[in-house]
């Protein structure tokens, strides 16, 4: 009815061909092109896939260049475009023993079976603005290592296991994983929800939650125990073949986190584990989500639950950026019935608080009154 | 792998009016098909929230995803939608859902609450009586009428498997001896057919006593929540209240600027920068419906014109 | 090649949707109309075929709500017809036991109710939808329906359902809000009974 609020087609359609012309800004610069995308911001494309839950390159760059770069964005983008996608069957888990390494680092041995290696990594770089960048680079081919990679890079926590200093992990193959995509979360939830839930979940808030457990709230102390990413197949099993095949191949980093136990009167003191799992490569996430998958089995272990990165229904129900962002932003749309509502309320109270008052006041004067 | 079966053959009747690539309505059959086993439970367990696999839609959670996926699962060729926002039918949010229904299914619109097969809303319950046959699909935000009191899930679902409400009327009842009365203005909590309570969705209460013995199907969906519930037609809704603070709604001392109305709900418009303001229908239908009948409200301010800006 | 036959033996003679999305919409609109307000009948116009003893209204339900997600229990053998359609058109999973199905179909109308999924009272949802062929479903009968979805009452006849199996349901639905929602079919026929309708046994016949 009002010009204000009447949008319309029109006002709508509007707002979207400004939007297109700001995404592509400066029409004197060349504009980017996907392969740029994925090849020049592969971490970006890395941290997209990862929460938008599709391994899918080519979408995931898309998604950054339609989204100009707003990464939570682009990650609704493909989330979006995930739900429309038929489902033909499930994977064999990946087997990250099998990884093709290119990056493998361990905190709690100075070398073990296979030894260190440190690929590429912002770890060790001196955070000096590299100016050199500004114009175009001629970054120089790193040099092949002498020796090869093992093919199967034994894990930190299997070697702990020999001796029994860690807690089993329980291969149950059996049931159906729940699928946090296809079902609303229950709580308790089972670990497999967890980790998928924590995979999905935005970096940020995780890095936060891990954050504030080293802190203090709610103890863990872990140690890597250790980091690796690389190159793992994806297999799946055709109902008329009945063995695995391979279909592709992604990149992922896992995190296994070491965290001390004192045991109980059944079990002897051991080592517990957290586990990070991420598409691409992403340390900071999987590190985060290895020590949250940690501290949100407070309650199983009969640790005190006094910290919000330790209560699982806070942690989990609040950890996807796609919801946080679009409810924290529906308070744009209208809301003025409610508003109207509270209106009338308050200034009913007002108007009450006020008779009441000049009837105390009232009071007040015929007392004083009455006292001359 | 499971072969595919007989299902997803031909959409002959459907694709001539869809948008190429996407499915009718946009969700995917399997989707539409647990939203609408979800939807039966719902039906059948009056006022009980029912936990679905709610699925990223293409607007963001908060805007109305759980409204869009119910309507997405029971809207068929032969329906005609309305999309209301705060009882309108032109916000820009109505205007975009509309938009969407019009893309993906191809269905035909309609402002006019008589003519709506299924009325989406925000907010609001049309001020003309619903009919029998007329489903009304409500977006909501936050399901769980318990949370401002209990925010765990693992709780709230404790309470309501008990009826163990006696918290929320204590919590009304210190808004009582605070206030002097209940101060929940929009969102009041409803009690369905004397067993589960519910949350209305944030209609002020002014709505409230319609959704009681209502003709029309009531269903509410919460996306981002991911819970389904219903009201069957004809079903008892009561909003808590005491006996010595029976429940009652919003009035104004003023009428429609335009039509004239003093029983429809009415929104505030500021007309200058000195506090004058006026107040006009909120349900734009029935606003314009009244005046398209020759009724008459005192009138805007001269400055203020009304201007219908396509 | 020995697989190939196989599969070509397991395509049921009988017909599905002719187009399934528009079809299926348009009975689940009836479901939910009958569920909605029980005791109203409503009739489906499909042309599907289905086999014996299989009605075209439940053959009409068990495809519109029906998938690999559904556990179904079959009051008829896993290698019958009726399974092997079911099972074609929808990939729906068969399970052994009663108490362990989503849904659970009766092609006769039993005399009493094999355990059951009733739901629990944190999630009640989770309990069984039953649905029963009958001979016949009028809106004139001696069972008076009254409950939510209905404005003062129903009537309803239900032909060749034997009395005991009301008392079953009954004794299904005493303790709200766990029980169990009935969907009843004859021919191209549909009604609902959703745990929360009241069923009164009149002596003489009303409607």
């Amino acid at each position: 009815m009002y010009v204000a609020v009447k949008g319309g087609d029109a006002a709508i359609e509007n707002s979207q061909t400004l939007l297109a012309e700001e995404r592509r800004g400066d029409k004197r610069v060349p504009e980017l092109t996907l392969d740029q995308i994925k090849n020049q911001l592969s971490l970006s494309v890395d941290r997209v896939m990862a929460e938008g839950s599709l391994y899918d390159r080519d979408l995931a760059a898309l998604a950054i260049k339609q989204a100009r770069g707003d990464i939570v964005e682009a990650i609704f983008l493909l989330r979006a475009y995930r739900t429309t996608l038929p489902r033909f069957g499930n994977t064999v888990p990946v087997d990250t023993g099998k990884m093709q390494i290119r990056r493998r680092i361990s905190a709690t041995f100075k070398d073990l079976p296979g030894g260190q290696i440190l690929g590429p990594s912002f770890d060790y770089t001196h955070r000096l603005l590299d100016f050199s960048l500004a114009k175009n680079s001629n970054a120089p081919l790193a040099k092949e290592a002498s020796e090869d990679v093992l093919a199967e890079m034994p894990r930190v926590t299997e070697l702990l296991n020999d001796e029994g200093l860690i807690e089993k992990e329980i291969d149950d193959n059996e049931q159906e994983p729940f699928d946090v995509t296809r079902n609303s979360l229950k709580f308790p939830a089972s670990r497999e929800a967890r980790l998928q839930n924590l995979a999905r979940g935005d970096e940020g808030f995780l890095l936060a939650l891990a954050y504030s457990t080293q802190r203090g709230w709610g103890k863990t102390h872990p140690f890597a125990g250790e980091i690796r990413m690389g190159e793992v197949g994806v297999e799946i099993i055709p109902e008329e073949l009945g063995f695995p095949i391979e279909v592709g191949e992604i990149t992922v980093t896992e995190c296994q986190m070491v965290n001390q136990f004192k045991g109980s009167a059944t079990i002897p003191a051991q080592f517990t584990r957290g586990y990070g799992l991420t598409f691409g490569h992403n340390e900071r996430k999987a590190m985060s989500m290895g020590i949250l998958d940690r501290s949100l089995r407070s309650k199983e272990l009969g640790e005190a639950v006094n910290a919000p990165a330790q209560d699982e229904e806070f942690v989990l129900s609040h950890s996807c950026n796609v919801e946080a962002s679009g409810f924290v932003q529906h308070l744009k749309l209208p809301h003025y019935v409610d508003f109207q509502s509270e209106l009338v309320t308050v200034r009913a109270l007002r108007k009450a608080s006020a008779f009441s008052e000049k009837n105390e006041d009232s009071t007040d004067s015929k007392n004083v009154e009455a006292a001359e | 792998m499971k072969a595919i079966s007989g299902e997803r053959k031909r959409t002959s009747r459907l694709k001539e009016k869809t948008l190429d690539g996407y499915n009718f309505a946009y969700l995917d059959d399997q989707t539409k098909r647990m939203i609408r086993r979800a939807t039966l439970k719902a039906v059948a367990i009056p006022g009980y929230q029912v936990p679905f696999g709610s699925r990223e839609m293409p607007l963001p959670f908060g805007w109305g995803t759980g409204g869009i996926q119910v309507t997405a699962s029971i809207i068929g060729i032969d329906d005609t939608l309305k999309v209301i926002d705060q009882g309108a039918d032109d916000t820009t949010n109505a205007v975009n859902i509309r938009r969407f229904f019009a893309k993906t299914a191809g269905v035909e619109t309609t402002e006019n609450t008589s003519d709506a097969s299924i009325i989406q809303t925000r907010h609001r319950i049309p001020e003309v009586k619903l009919k029998s046959d007329q489903i009304i699909v409500y977006q909501v935000p936050i399901p769980e009428p318990l949370r401002w009191i209990e925010p765990r899930e693992e709780e709230t679902r404790k309470m309501h498997a008990l009826t163990e409400y006696g918290v929320m009327h204590v919590g009304l009842y210190e808004n009582i001896a605070h206030f002097g009365k209940v101060t929940t203005s929009y969102d009041y909590p409803v009690q369905v057919n004397d067993h589960y309570v519910m949350s209305p969705s944030p209609i002020p209460k002014f709505d409230n006593p319609k959704m009681d013995k209502m003709p029309a199907l009531q269903l509410f969906g919460a996306g981002r929540e991911k819970r389904i519930y219903a009201v069957p037609p004809y079903t008892k809704v009561k909003s808590l209240d005491f006996d010595d603070h029976p429940f009652e709604i919003e009035s104004w001392s003023e009428c429609c600027a335009l039509c004239g109305s003093s029983s429809s709900f009415l929104d505030e418009v500021i007309t200058d920068d000195k506090g004058s303001r006026m107040f006009v229908c909120s349900d734009s239908n029935f606003c314009a419906d009244r005046r398209a009948k020759g009724h008459k409200g005192p009138g805007l301010p001269r400055k203020f014109e009304i201007k219908d800006v396509e | 090649m020995a697989l190939l036959q196989e599969s070509i033996d397991h395509i049921p003679l009988e017909t599905g949707f002719d187009d399934p999305i528009y079809e299926s919409q348009i009975v689940f609109r009836k479901i939910l109309k009958v569920m909605s307000e029980p005791g109203t009948i409503k009739k489906i116009k499909n042309k599907l075929s289905a086999p014996a003893p299989m009605m075209r209204a439940t053959a009409a339900i068990c495809l519109t709500l029906m998938d690999f997600q559904t556990k179904v229990w079959l009051d008829l053998p896993q290698d019958s017809e009726v399974s092997k359609y079911l099972k074609f058109h929808t990939g729906l999973k068969l399970v052994e036991h009663s108490s362990e199905a989503d849904f659970v179909v009766f092609f006769t109308a039993p005399a009493e109710l094999p355990p059951l999924n009733l739901g629990t009272d944190d999630n009640p949802e989770t309990a069984a939808t039953v649905i029963i062929q009958t001979q016949s479903l009028d809106d004139i009968g001696k069972l008076k329906l009254t409950g939510p979805g209905i404005k003062k009452s129903r009537f309803l006849n239900a032909e060749n359902i034997p009395a005991s199996l009301w008392d079953h349901r009954v004794k299904a639905n005493s303790l709200f809000p766990k029980g169990i929602d009935i969907i009843l079919t004859s021919d191209k026929k549909l009604s609902a009974l959703p745990r929360t309708t009241k069923l009164k046994m009149l002596k003489t016949i009303k409607g």
